[in-house]
């Protein structure tokens, strides 16, 4: 009895890894197909044609930052560095504990801007912003720490520009990387919703000045068994679900994204640990549920490098996170499973990630359970058994060295024999120790994910993808405007709000209000109530017309002394409480000055300020 | 035995077979490559001289009749032609169509392959011929994408009056999209600004609409057709007018009349035009409507009056008498507010006030109550 069933599960292995088999051998063949073209990949004119024309869309690069004080000046100095015609670089600082802001503002002299976000999503409190006097296109936001997520979510408010190009902070992009994920977008600008290129892994590349000129094979072994898996993963994956429309991922750490479609979802989701994937997912759901055409593109060409973990532990938390997210995803979208509606990314798409993705490490460790449970029994037939181990074995290598050919015959990255060779042997060892390693913990992620909390709940929004518009010119000159005016309207809003509810506190005023934390920015927004609403501070309750009121208390006093006993006006005024407004051109330059001497003297006395506006014109301030 | 042994034997042995045949693949991979590369690097090194007598306004030798050669020297040139201006391109042109590149990718511009269309349509554009314009017009209408979009950039590059039109057709066919289209407007020859101009009378709105954004970019008058873009009946061309003609700074009579209506459409983003395009164009005597335009309600109808109005360099002390006047009402004080910020935005805040110090007392009185008003955070910290 006990032995039949467990017989029927050896079936169900066998069968199971005859499916996957199947499976990548279908992948394998649509790839091939692919990667003719990507050897031909300049077919129509080099991507930096692009860079001419007046309507290639201006792109936002997100990047958010947690604790990455080590690398951060140098990735956002390449990114400024990078080959398009109009972008700007968002920092967002997930509220670091180490000094990733310090060395922010150290590096590109920072400074406070006075900037209300938009309020697209809802995300954390923002605490403050900064802009660069070199870099015209660099804006830092600070916030308080919510995970990457929100930290995108903040990147995305912050955006003016048409589209988002979300990166990793510790991924290093080639400088023609934006113009050829923007590519697909411009030439089908009323089709194509996301891109996203191959992630290859940097360590063991040499770059300059954000260009790679070198690749090597790295030294360490975790990160050369990552190559093998990176080239898999993304050659023989996802290029062929690509083929079938059905990409479901575009890796967190380079994709480009129209931003009105990202906030017509909702954002990216802060309640999984697998946002990239999970948006994707959401991506095509949204689409398909509301009947849109659109196209989700992968662009076969290496645009984006990035650090493998070399040290055991930080790579066990990041794939046990990997699958975490996956398993949050699917459950999250278990509704479009098998669910036809979806066609083939019901169908076919999310089934395969539900059995060979989520499943696969449950299966391949019942299988040594199993197989250590029949040598103990003593059934096991020892040739029987080999022969089931190497071709398990031989399916995985064969998988491996396809991808490595692939990458020869694609893009040549690995010139000499010797690094071909060395990866050769790690596609062979892969399978015999690191696979069942990453099995545990992809295992351990799977079950952190069923035993975690759950939480459910989603944002849709529904509307018409209108064709992408350009015509907003949001070039770096036109920042300070598109804040300005979002300042204004912020400002109105919340006049609105204090009017019909003076009693309470308008909502979106703690989205935005500064906090003591950076002294400088308190001062400006204080500024920033430049109509004399005041909700924010002070008692509850004084709508606009009470506070323009306040306003208008406060006068302006004029003097124009000729003598030195008439500019003792001056400091009366200053006691009372006006802003005076010194115009010396009555007095004589000696008098003048022995004036001035006095006032500065009065003002720092009264604490007041003192402000030079024209040669002979002051004004003073309490 | 669950699975008959022979099975999985056979199994064994089809995924060893396939195995050897990556491994195979990747060693001949590999071994192709690297000769090639080698072969090309010879070739290169061989055929230097070509780009390097081009860029020297000199006419090259002529490339190998065919080979591996023929092709690296087409490659090298191209690319060279593209980072080139000037007289260097007509050389190149005869170069081209003497060696028979361009015959050959006319010819190949009907090949079945997608991308051997695309490519060779790329290279036409960069071969500057005109003969290939026909060729291109004919490849908008391919049913590839890529073939379509190639085409279209490289008739902005070849095309002369008679491309404006099938280039149009494509937008309005939603054949290729609008961005390219622009683009390949904005880069035809000047002897094509007439067929522009005249394309402001097409039927489709999409059209007239991108020949008006295309016409101010371009910088160049177009005779009436801007005017005529004014009185269009779709409001979005007589926006892309106003800003066109602002670009181009060509004051047509007719123009003011029509701007000023314009100004008054109930589209804030149409009243936004106008105010650029009436600051640009005309002098001190917009001022008055310039600052009434500063206090719509509407933010960047304001922000843009505010910055035509801060531009009038002449007229500025008049439009500061206009601003300052000691009205209470709302769209005053908005109206002050915003150029305050904008004069103090381009640093000019101080040198205006004392312009208007030195011309009158009389004047700072409202100037400081406008101030007060406003609330300027230029000058005054408003205690709460």
């Amino acid at each position: 009895m006990i032995e039949s069933a467990i017989h029927i599960v050896a079936l169900v292995i066998l069968g199971y890894s005859l499916a996957f088999a199947v499976a990548y051998s279908v992948l394998i063949i649509l790839t091939a197909r692919d990667l003719r073209d990507v050897a031909l990949a300049h077919r129509s004119g080099p991507a930096s044609d692009l860079l001419a024309l007046p309507h290639t869309p201006p792109v936002s690069v997100l990047v958010p930052a947690y604790n990455e004080a080590s690398g951060i000046v140098e990735s956002v100095s390449s990114l400024l560095g990078l080959n398009y015609a109009d972008f700007e670089v968002i920092v967002v600082n997930d509220g670091s504990t180490d000094d990733t802001l310090e060395q922010l503002v150290e590096a590109f002299a920072l400074e406070p801007l006075d900037l209300v976000l938009q309020e697209d999503l809802e995300t954390k409190r923002v605490n403050g912003a900064f802009h660069s006097r070199l870099h015209p296109q660099l804006l830092v936001v600070d916030k308080e720490n919510g995970g990457k997520s929100d930290a995108l979510n903040v990147g995305i408010n912050a955006s003016h520009c048409p589209l988002v190009c979300s990166i990793d902070a510790d991924s290093i992009l080639e400088s023609d990387a934006l113009l050829k994920a923007v590519r697909p977008i411009v030439h089908r600008p009323d089709l194509t919703i996301a891109s996203g290129g191959i992630v290859r892994i940097a360590n063991g590349a040499r770059f300059e000045g954000g260009s790679l000129v070198h690749t090597g094979v790295p030294r360490s072994s975790l990160a050369r068994f990552q190559i093998i898996e990176y080239l898999r993963a993304f050659l023989i994956g996802r290029a062929g679900w690509s083929r079938l429309r059905t990409l479901l991922i575009i890796s967190g750490a380079f994709g480009v994204f129209r931003r009105d479609v990202l906030v017509e979802v909702g954002g990216y989701r802060t309640d999984t640990v697998g946002e990239d994937l999970e948006l994707i997912v959401r991506l095509h759901r949204h689409m398909s549920d509301h009947d849109r055409p659109y196209r989700i593109e992968f662009i076969p060409d290496p645009v984006c490098w990035t650090e493998a973990p070399e040290r055991l532990r930080v790579l066990a938390r990041q794939r046990t996170r990997w699958q975490r997210g996956l398993y949050e995803t699917l459950r999250f979208h278990r509704g479009m499973l098998f669910n036809p509606r979806y066609g083939r990314l019901g169908l076919v798409g999310l089934p395969y990630f539900f059995a060979f993705e989520l499943l696969g490490p449950f299966i391949e460790a019942l299988g040594l359970v199993l197989l250590a449970f029949f040598a103990w029994q003593g059934v096991l037939n020892a040739e029987y058994a080999t022969a089931v181990i190497a071709l398990s074995l031989g399916i995985g290598v064969l998988i491996s060295v396809t991808s490595l050919a692939f990458e020869e015959v694609a893009f040549h990255r690995f010139p000499r024999w010797r690094q071909s060779g060395r990866l050769l042997m790690y596609a062979v060892l892969e399978n015999l120790g690191y696979r069942q390693m990453t099995a545990w913990w992809r295992l351990v992620g799977l079950w952190q994910g069923i035993t975690g909390k759950a939480s459910w709940g989603q944002m849709a929004r529904s509307g018409r993808l209108g064709e992408l518009s350009t015509d907003v010119a949001t070039g770096p000159s036109e920042y300070w405007t598109l804040r300005h005016a979002l300042r204004e309207v912020t400002a109105a809003r919340r006049e609105a709000a204090a009017a019909a509810s003076p009693e309470t506190k308008p909502m979106d005023a703690a989205a935005t209000s500064p906090t003591p934390a950076t002294a400088t920015i308190t001062r400006d927004s204080a500024r920033d109530r430049e109509d004399g609403e005041g909700p924010r501070r002070g008692p509850p309750g004084p709508g606009p017309d009470v506070a323009a009121d306040g306003a208008a208390r406060t006068t302006i006093r004029l003097v124009r002394p000729r003598s030195l006993a008439q500019a003792c006006e001056t400091a009366e005024w200053l006691e009372a409480g006006s802003v005076v407004v010194l115009q010396l051109d009555g007095a004589s330059p000696t008098t003048g000055r022995r004036i001035v001497d006095l006032v500065c003297g009065v003002v720092y006395a009264r604490d007041a300020n003192i402000r030079r506006v024209s040669a002979e014109v002051f004004v003073l301030t309490p | 035995v669950i699975v008959p042994g022979h099975a999985i034997l056979i199994m064994l042995i089809a995924t060893g077979l396939m195995g050897l045949c990556a491994l195979l693949g990747l060693g001949i991979g590999k071994l192709y490559r690297q000769r090639s590369m080698r072969r090309e690097v010879r070739e290169r090194d061989a055929l230097r001289d070509l780009p390097i007598a081009l860029a020297a306004g000199r006419m090259p030798r002529s490339a190998p009749r065919d080979g591996r050669g023929r092709e690296v020297a087409l490659e090298m040139m191209v690319d060279a032609v593209s980072r080139l201006r000037g007289s260097p391109r007509a050389i190149a042109r005869t170069w081209f169509e003497t060696n028979g590149f361009v015959v050959d990718a006319i010819r190949e511009l009907g090949s079945r392959k997608g991308w051997r269309r695309a490519r060779a349509a790329y290279r036409l554009g960069r071969f500057g011929s005109p003969a290939a314009e026909q060729h291109l017009v004919r490849a908008l209408g391919d049913p590839r994408y890529e073939v379509r979009d190639a085409a279209a950039r490289a008739l902005g590059r070849v095309g002369g009056p008679t491309a404006v039109a099938p280039l149009l057709e494509a937008l309005e066919g939603r054949r290729v999209a609008r961005g390219l289209v622009s683009g390949a407007l904005l880069e035809l020859p000047a002897t094509c600004d007439q067929a522009l101009s005249e394309a402001i009378g097409r039927e489709s709105a999409e059209s007239r609409r991108l020949v008006a954004h295309v016409i101010g970019l371009r910088g160049r008058p177009a005779g009436q057709a801007l005017l005529q873009g004014l009185r269009d009946e779709e409001p979005e061309v007589r926006r892309e007018s106003a800003l066109a003609l602002a670009r181009v700074g060509n004051a047509l009579p007719g123009a003011e009349l029509e701007l000023r209506r314009l100004a008054r459409d109930r589209r804030p983003w149409a009243r936004a035009a106008a105010a650029t395009a009436l600051g640009m164009l005309l002098g001190d005597s917009v001022a008055p409507t310039l600052s009434e335009l500063a206090g719509d309600e509407d933010f960047w109808v304001g922000y843009r009056a505010a910055e035509a109005l801060t531009d009038l360099t002449s007229g500025a002390h008049h439009g500061w008498q206009v601003l300052m006047s000691a009205s209470e009402s709302d769209a005053t004080r908005r109206a002050q507010r915003r150029c305050l910020e904008m004069m103090e935005r381009r640093g000019q805040l101080d040198e205006r006030l004392r312009t208007c110090i030195a011309s009158g007392g009389a004047d700072l009185d409202n100037v400081l109550g406008a101030l007060e008003r406003a609330g300027s955070r230029a000058w005054v910290d408003v205690p709460p």
